[in-house]
Order: C-alpha cells, then structure tokens, then sequence
C-alpha cells in the first residue's frame, strides 16, 4: 500500500475549505435527518446542483457530510419524541424514547452520539482494508463477471426492498427498461417515441429526483393534514435544555464496546449490499446485541445497549456502502447513486480502475468519513440546543420551498426545462408505486445498471458466442448461483412472514 | 384490485414499447445482437411478471372497492392533488412568465394552500416567497455559473 497517496489524500482534505464543505454537509445532514419525513437521501439530491462548480473531491466530500451526518441525526427526534427522523433511527427509539420518558434524554442523546460516530470511523476503517481488496479481485472481471455480478445485485435489490418478490423484481425491470430509452450500443436511437428530447435517453438524476424526493414530498402533504388533526403531542421537551453528561455517557459506551464493535461490523457488511441499507442494518444489530446482553429483558425499556447498537450500526453502513460503490460501480443505496452521478458528471466512472487511475481520490473518501464522524461528534454536541428545535420548523414551508428546489436541481444539470417534466412525471409515477407498495430502489438501481448490463452482455457474446461461458468462469457461475440462492431465500421470507400475519389475524 | 390495475397498465405500457420496438428490430452486418434484443428480453420478463400478479389478485379478497378508496382518498387529501396541480402549471409558466415570478407565485400559493389562512401567516408566506427565489438565483448565478431561465 502507498503510504505517500493516503497522506496526499489527508493533506487535500485538511485544507480549510475541504473542512468546511465537509463540517457544512454534516450540518445539512443532521438537520435533514432530524426532521422527521426528510432524509438525507433527500438532502443529497438537493446538494447535486451545488457541486457543479466544486472539484470532485470537493463535491464528494460536502455528499459525504450530508451522508454521515443525515445518518446520525435521525437520532435526536428518535429520543426526545419517539419519532425516528430518518428510517435508519427506528430502532434508537426503542430504547432512546423510553430513556426520555425516565428523564435522562440527554444521556441517550450523548449515547447515541457517541455511538455514532465510533460506527463511523469502524466503517471506514473496514471500507479502508477491504475496499483494496475488492478492486484488486474485481480488476480480474471480464464482461460475463459483471453481467452476472448484476443480475445478482438487481435479484438481491427486489428481493430485500419489499415485501413482494415480484413487484420488487417488476419495478427493477421497470428501472431496465427506461434504461434502454435512448442510443442503443450499436448506436440506434430507442424509444423515442416521436420526442426529440428523448432521444439520448433519461439522465439518471431528474428520474431520481422524481422518484425520491418528489413522492416523498406529496406524501408528506398527507402527514401534514394528519398532524394538524392529531395535535397535542408533548413538545414541550424540545424546548428544554439538554446537558450531556459527558462522563456517564463515555462510561456507557466504554461497558457497552463489544456490541460497538459487532455493531459497528453488521452495519458495515449490511452496507455493502445494494439497497439493503441503514433501515435494515440497525434491526439486526438491535437484535444481535439483545441476544449477546446479559440484561435481555431491559432491552426495549430504555437500555443503553439499544441505543448503541443501532446508532453504531446505522452509521457503519456509510463505510460499507461505499465499497461496491468504487470498487464495482454498484451503488450500495440510492445516496450513493446520486454520488456515483456526481462523479460521472466529473468524468470519473467508479468501477474497477477506480484504485488505479484515481488513487488519491479513493483515499480521500476514506479521510472525508472520518472526519465527517468527527464533524457529527463537534457539530452535535455543540448545536445541539438549536437542532432540537429545528424539529419544529413547520412542514408547510419545508415541502414547497424542497418542491422549488429541487425544481432548480432538475433545470441546472443541464439547463434543460424538459428535464424539469421528467421530475414531474417520474414524482406522480413514483407517488402512485408507493401507494401499491411497488418499492422503488430498484427502479433506480436498474436504471443506472441497465446500460452497463447490455453493454457487457454485448461484449461478452463479442468474445465469445457461446452462453455457456456465463456458467463455466467461476466467479461468474457463483454469483448467478447468489442470484438464485437470494431468490429462493425471498420466496422462503415472504411465505414465513405471510404466514405469521395469518396468525396474527386470527 | 388495485395491483391488478396496475398490472393491467404495466401490460399496456409493455405492448406500446414492444410495437415502438419494431421499428429497430432489424438486424444489421457486424451487430452481435439487434437493437430491440435486449428491450424486448426486459418486456417478456416484464410481461410474465405482470400476468403473475394479476393471477395472484384474483386469489385475494378485496375488503374495499378501489373506486371508493380514491373518493375517499380525494376527499381526505384534495390538498396533495392540488399541489401537483400547482406544480404543472408552475413548470408550464417556467417558460412563459420567467423563472423568479413563477417561482414566487408557486411558492406563495402553495404555502398559502398548506397553511391555516390567517393575515400574519400570508405576510410571512410572502416574505420567504419572495426572499428564497432571489435567494437561490443569487446564488446559481453569481457563485455556481448557471443561468436560470
């Protein structure tokens, strides 16, 4: 390993305005994350159009602020009000809200936080030792490797982000097909259906943004109807101010450092699979760390441990997802799909290579998500008075002003009004899929993999016209026996989990 | 009822780009494979899909008619359709009337739409309607390069 590279990377994002992109995402990030209805999936979205003017590691860096700092800050309404701000801060409010309703919110706080950013920097650190790894054995893929790397990343996608299999697999189909709207590789026009516009196809991002942040956006137009009838919730406790006991708190999470660890690892290797992202990291840590404790029957009543588990794990996710990410060009959650189009539009294409040709940046990554994690643990714990009450700035204002903004994002990617009705019409289409529980990261994943997959199946009948090739490489035949194994394990899943709703209904 | 629909809509959608896809489907010399092959693999997959969840529809009991779900639906949430509403016409003036105005316009009429009407509320309702379009041009403009139209 070349020392030299990691410290050019450190030198590079040590530079005072590196620090502030950085220290400036996390901020944006948390506060995404505290609201509760907005991600920082979200967020990043609206960041895209900022770092048009930015050099790619800038860009990236203000990305990953957002990334790790959105991936924390779910947990402050999680705790004070039992309303987890992002999905990935669920499981915090298992233990964080009962711990408030015992009086000792700002010891969860300062848990949570804490946590969060040990998860962090072990996710980088992992991502660090392992992401090498997997480019060096992913530079050894030919075109049918990564044609059935794909399938299996689009089967295992469907798979974990419904609770159908085959509307999972529908909708990355659906994402397949927009895909090969455009110029086919032999250089055909495709689908264009009599408009001119698209005839070189959709751009990834103002697709994104329909899909995400637009049908998010209506469906919290609903909520706001819901919450003005349902009023009355106990707010009062926003305004009050909060002081971390600092000690108490560090004794916490030093008793709990085992479940940091495993934690801290689940989140991680949850983080490199595609679409399964934080939401299903911390309900396995959750679980694990409850199997491990000896104080089983605390858990859930405001156990330490709880917090910890899922706030190490969430944030551990960060480093994983970034490894399929750069090593493969497989975004590990609609987030990194929005960093993997920053980078493209910097002419930068992740993928293997990306070690090679692009050492420092790939360093850089690694030193932006640690300091992040110390971003989160400075930024927190000082603003924190002013976070707690950013939680209450009304939905009525956030949902148009995002609306307009994202409006903006869509035009300025490539000055384009057209691109604007393609957000229009992929935020009602993906408004409609949500309401027929047709997940939608799948959609996304396959239209961005959708062109590499027929390109590489293209080449690899170029080379060699024989199918039978798929089956005989073997790093090609396992990960088309993944893809199976991941399909039969949903139908396995699905039958279980509909059976045990059975019982419940009776 | 309402997958079926659905699945119904997917069918539809997949036959429209299957007849758009004769219009490549031609082989030429060197190509290893047609245009159309790939697109139209994705529409028999999409297809079969499609007929499995209809199949799957008819074995589930609807406890609500679908017709009666989206009156009900309308009626509890008329203030989502209108913001899309909104949000058309909005991107349709984009073009007509400038960037800042209609922004403006959008912005006040929908955080007027979501907002208890009262006389403060509408003076703070222009206020951010106006200052965030400036706000945003500003810094498109001068600090990123990119002209809004």
């Amino acid at each position: 390993m070349d020392i030299s590279v990691i410290l050019q990377a450190f030198q590079g994002a040590l530079q005072p305005l590196m620090l502030l992109f950085i220290f400036t995402g996390v901020f944006f990030g948390i506060i995404a994350g505290c609201i509760p209805g907005f991600t920082f999936t979200m967020a990043i979205i609206l960041a895209f159009p900022f770092t048009f003017g930015m050099e790619p590691v800038q860009g990236l860096a203000l990305m990953i602020g957002i990334y790790i700092g959105g991936l924390s800050g779910g947990l402050i309404s999680g705790t004070l009000l039992g309303i987890p701000g992002t999905p990935s801060s669920v499981v915090t409010t298992f233990d964080g809200y009962p711990m408030t309703k015992k009086g000792e919110s700002a010891r969860a706080l300062g848990i949570g936080i804490l946590s969060s950013v040990f998860g962090t920097f072990i996710g980088a650190i992992i991502l660090f030792l392992l992401g090498p790894l997997v480019a060096k054995v992913s530079l050894l893929f030919g075109p049918w490797e990564i044609f059935s790397l794909i399938v299996f990343a689009l089967t295992l996608v469907a798979g974990l982000s419904g609770a159908s299999l085959s509307k999972g697999l529908l909708a990355g189909s659906l994402g397949l097909l927009i895909g090969t709207i455009g110029i086919s590789p032999s250089g055909q026009v495709r689908f264009d259906f009599g408009i001119d516009q698209l005839a070189s196809g959709f751009s990834p991002i103002p697709v994104l943004i329909g899909l995400f942040a637009l049908s998010t956006l209506f469906i919290n137009i609903e909520e706001i109807k819901q919450n003005m009838t349902k009023d009355g919730q106990d707010i009062s406790i926003l305004k009050q101010k909060v002081k971390i006991p600092y000690f108490q708190v560090i004794k916490d999470v030093y008793k709990e450092k085992w479940n940091v660890i495993r934690s801290s690892v689940i989140g991680c290797f949850v983080g490199c699979l595609p679409a399964a992202g934080a939401e299903s990291a911390n309900f396995i840590s959750y679980d694990q760390a409850k199997k491990f404790s000896k104080e089983k029957n605390k858990y859930g009543e405001g156990h330490p441990g709880g917090i910890v588990a899922s706030e190490s794990s969430n944030n551990a996710v960060a480093g994983g997802a970034f490894i399929p990410t750069i090593t493969l060009g497989i975004p590990g959650d609609v987030a990194q799909a929005v960093m993997i189009g920053a980078l493209i539009l910097h002419g930068i294409t992740p993928g293997p290579g990306l070690f090679n040709t692009q050492p420092i940046l790939v360093n850089s990554i690694y030193v932006a998500i640690f300091i992040s994690g110390i971003a989160v643990l400075v930024l927190q714990t000082l603003l924190l008075p002013l976070l707690t009450r950013i939680t209450l700035i009304p939905k009525t204002f956030l949902v148009p002003s995002i609306l307009f903004l994202s409006t903006v994002g869509a035009f300025a990617l490539n000055n384009r009004l057209f691109d604007i009705w393609i957000v229009f019409f992929f935020g009602i289409v993906g408004f409609l899929l949500y309401k027929i529980n047709v997940p939608l990261s799948p959609v996304i994943l396959g239209l961005i993999l959708g062109p590499t997959l027929e390109a590489e199946m293209t080449r690899a009948f170029q080379m060699n016209s024989e199918i039978s090739v798929f089956f005989t490489r073997p790093i090609s035949l396992l990960f088309l026996i993944l893809a199976v194994i991941s399909f039969v394990v949903t139908i396995i899943q699905v039958r279980k989990q509909n059976k045990d709703k059975e019982q419940l209904n009776v | 009822m309402a997958n079926r629909v659905f699945s119904i809509i997917v069918l539809a959608i997949c036959s429209l780009f299957f007849i758009e896809s004769m219009k490549f489907s031609e082989k030429s010399g060197v190509q290893t494979f047609a245009p159309s092959f790939f697109p139209r693999v994705i529409l028999v997959f999409i297809a079969i899909l499609s007929v499995f969840i209809v199949i799957k529809s008819f074995k589930q009991v609807d406890k609500e008619k679908l017709g009666l779900l989206i009156k009900h639906y309308v009626k509890e949430h008329y203030q989502v359709l209108a913001v899309i509403g909104i949000f058309f016409v909005y991107i349709g003036l984009i073009s007509i009337i400038g960037f800042l105005w209609s922004s403006i316009l959008f912005l006040f009429i929908t955080f007027s739409l979501l907002r208890p009407i009262k006389r403060k509320a509408l003076i703070t309702n222009l206020t951010v309607a106006i200052v965030l379009p400036i706000g945003i041009q500003f810094v498109f403009q001068q600090l990123l390069n990119i002209y809004l139209p």
